[in-house]
């Protein structure tokens, strides 16, 4: 015979449930819009069962319930649904970084436009042609020797510029490189935590939602390989740097030394990805500038000021000084007297000589179409080069893009498997709104039998 | 699949910027007139903007030189042509002059008019156009001849401005002094130094005050007429390379015409399929913005009592 208040205990259990049940909910609805919250679920079981033998069955027990029990609260997730959103993620860290460096840098170029470098050249080559014809009329010496500035200022400022990005990608990947140690440090103190918790046997579910956020946040910026050790806490790779290894930070990552071969995905690839291609387009830039500097001085060495003299190994003989985009300058000498731009291809020791003859400056003019660099010409060169960018630059906008609907795809999925449905909360909530009165009323039946039981009994 | 209210916000909000982000970009090109503005919008159309500017700034540049050097040859062929009607002159009074019914008065009172006449064509002979002499050969800024017909110009393939008409076809835009009054078909009676021409026409003047007549309508006549044959064809040659620039320029800008078309059809935008597209995507807008709106408002919350 079992006890009398039996009954109560299993309403009793059955208050408590309904109560952990409404808090569970209320903490739900509570985080609906937190990032990073997995929704949780309190796992209801029926306690054990009361054996009491009876007369009806002699041999086998007769089984009572004994109301219910929360046997745990977990979070709901997938956690193979998680590596993907991480790998997807850092690939699209990776293509972002880049997409965003080289739109930056077509900024620079500004091309295709009226004041871009492009013009600037046919400026330039203008300004020879119109030399070729007016070679003993200053204004017109002086007009080719503005735009000749001018075109040498636009290559020292668009180098300038590649260069200030070069060192703005360069400080973003400090700042990235510590931001990854920093929140490796983090889910290391988070590990320590989690250890404890789990030890004495408990879910660390809100613990676990902020080490799993971390883990997504980390895999903008970097690729890393995550190993769940027995203790609850986990292990973080990259390549072979062990980030966080249970309660310890053995390794971290530094700027200077880093291994692209191991660092192969997320935002810091893809700013050394940019950061490569930014080289590339420095040194085609000072490529091109280089072989101009060196085709017009050549032709420019041999001809003749406008009163005949030869301006070689004079300070007059090279038309540029420099020797690439950041340090191309018109030859000050001759800034200073436009007289001595060798526009003439004949000397004044010559009796044919006279001082409207711009044959060497129509030869400058004509390296416009000549093939001089790599086998094209400068306009195709620098157009190359513009192409190139382009063609690039919409290939990471494309990939960012993709790679962003998948990333959207994989979290819409995480979302509707570990997000909080208001809807579904409410209901959960009047479910076990029900159940509560519903123990409750047990309860009172419970009490109302006992008093006639204790109180009424005549004895 | 089960779906949260995060999902919905997530939804409404990546679909409405996406939406706001082609608005964007159509709004961009509607109000640039270009299709793109930088490369990665379509790197092959940026290419061939880009070449085509270069071509069509290079192809400027030649039709600035042909304008140029047809302005050049104009202010030498109306030269050329007032000689043409000095020689004439000339010829006139020699003709007359040789008349045996002259006195040596009226012979010298046409010397007079030689002399001049000579002054003109001296002048003609220093004809400058934009500042610039063009029978002085590439001296340019050297007036050509002094009042004794001296040449201080220069001639021969140095004395010739060549300019570029079109990619690596480059002419003499100028004929020299030494072209038009100096043939060597041409042989004065008494050479001086200074050029042929000059010198013939001092013959006459000689011929005029020494009452000549054998010389006046025997080797001075025949010797202005070879003058005259010189200048014809110098002028003939002139207009004959004139002639070729203004087709070429036609041409050029014919060739200027269709690279526009070209470059038009490559980056102008089409302003009725731009709206077109605009108002179609702004219709996509506003329902993605009503539907969001509709369902992000309601929940259970909404109705349970």
């Amino acid at each position: 015979m079992y006890s009398t208040f039996l009954g109560l205990e299993t309403a009793r259990r059955g208050l408590a449930t309904a109560r952990v049940g409404m808090d569970v909910t209320g903490h739900n609805v509570a985080n609906a819009n937190t990032t990073g919250y997995t929704r949780q679920r309190a796992n209801q079981v029926a306690s054990d069962p009361y054996t009491m033998p009876s007369m009806g069955k002699p041999v086998i027990a007769l089984q009572l319930g004994t109301g219910v029990l929360v046997s745990e609260i977990r979070r709901v997730r997938d956690n193979f649904l998680d590596g993907q959103i991480r790998t997807e993620t850092s690939k699209l860290g990776y293509w972002q970084a880049q997409s965003d460096a080289l739109s930056e840098i077509e900024t620079v170029f500004s091309e295709p436009s009226d004041d871009g470098l492009s013009a600037l050249l046919e400026n330039f080559w203008s300004s020879w042609q119109e030399l070729s014809k007016n070679a003993e009329s200053t204004p017109i010496r002086t007009a080719l020797l503005q735009n000749a500035i001018s075109l040498a200022n636009g290559f020292n400022h668009t180098y300038s510029q590649l260069e200030t990005i070069k060192g703005d990608l360069n400080q973003l990947t400090e700042i990235y490189v510590d931001d990854i140690n920093s929140k490796a440090r983090q889910i290391e103190d988070l590990n320590k935590q989690i250890i404890l918790i789990t030890a004495a046997g408990d879910q660390p579910n809100d613990l676990l939602d902020k080490r799993d956020l971390l883990l997504d946040e980390m895999a903008e910026l970097t690729n890393f390989t995550v190993t769940n050790l027995e203790d609850g806490s986990i292990q973080v790779q990259v390549g072979s740097l062990t980030l966080v290894d249970g309660a310890s930070c053995p390794d971290q990552l530094d700027a200077s030394s880093l291994d692209w071969t191991e660092v192969t995905s997320g935002a810091l690839a893809g700013i050394n990805q940019a950061l490569n291609k930014l080289q590339g387009y420095e040194d085609s830039l000072n490529n091109l500038v280089g072989e101009l500097i060196n085709q017009v001085n050549t032709l420019h060495s041999s001809g003749y000021d406008v009163d005949g003299n030869a301006v070689s190994g004079t300070d007059y003989e090279m038309f540029f000084t420099g020797s690439n985009a950041s340090d191309i300058k018109v030859n000050s000498y001759i800034e200073g007297d436009v007289t001595k731009i060798a526009a003439s291809s004949i000397g004044n020791t010559d009796p044919n000589w006279g001082p409207a003859n711009g044959n060497n400056a129509l030869l400058i003019a004509q390296l416009q179409y000549a093939t001089t660099i790599d086998g094209t010409t400068f306009d195709n060169y620098f157009n190359n080069l513009i192409t190139k960018l382009g063609v690039e630059s919409q290939e990471g906008e494309r990939m960012t893009e993709n790679q962003q609907v998948l990333v959207n795809q994989l979290t819409s999925r995480r979302e509707s498997i570990s997000g909080v449905s208001l809807d579904e909360e409410m209901t959960n909530l009047i479910q076990y709104q029900y159940a509560y009165q519903g123990a409750a009323r047990v309860v009172t039946v419970l009490d109302s039998l006992l008093d006639t039981l204790i109180n009424r009994m005549a004895v | 699949m089960r779906v949260t209210n995060k999902m919905i916000a997530n939804t409404v909000l990546y679909n409405l910027s996406a939406n706001l982000k082609r608005m964007q970009k159509l709004q961009d090109q509607m109000s640039t007139g270009n299709v793109i503005s930088k490369p990665s919008d379509d790197p092959v159309i940026a290419t061939r903007v880009l070449t085509l500017n270069s071509v069509m700034s290079q192809h400027d540049q030649y039709y600035t030189n042909m304008d140029d050097a047809i302005g050049w040859m104009e202010a030498a062929d109306a030269a050329l042509d007032s000689l043409c009607d000095a020689l004439d002159l000339a010829k006139e009074k020699a003709v007359y002059g040789a008349n045996d019914t002259l006195s040596q008065t009226d012979r010298d009172a046409i010397a007079e008019e030689i002399e001049q006449l000579t002054g003109n064509i001296i002048q003609i002979a220093n004809t400058s156009f934009g500042g610039r002499y063009i029978f002085s050969g590439t001296k340019t800024n050297t007036t050509p001849y002094d009042d004794n017909g001296n040449y201080y110009g220069n001639s021969g393939v140095d004395g010739k401005l060549y300019w570029e008409v079109s990619q690596g076809v480059t002419i003499a835009i100028n004929v020299d002094g030494d072209e038009v009054f100096n043939p060597s078909t041409v042989s004065p009676i008494t050479p001086d130094g200074s050029h042929t021409f000059f010198n013939v026409l001092h013959d006459l003047q000689t011929a005029l005050r020494n009452s000549d007549s054998d010389s006046l309508s025997g080797v001075i006549l025949s010797n202005l007429d070879k003058l005259k044959d010189n200048v014809l064809n110098v002028r003939a040659a002139v207009g004959a390379k004139c002639q070729r620039l203004e087709m070429a320029q036609k041409q050029s800008a014919n060739e200027t015409t269709n690279y526009e078309e070209l470059l038009s059809k490559l980056n102008d935008v089409d302003i009725a399929v731009i709206y077109t597209d605009f108002k179609m995507q702004e219709t996509v807008y506003r329902s993605a913005l009503n539907a969001g709106a509709n369902i992000m408002q309601y929940s259970l919350l909404d109705f349970l009592k």
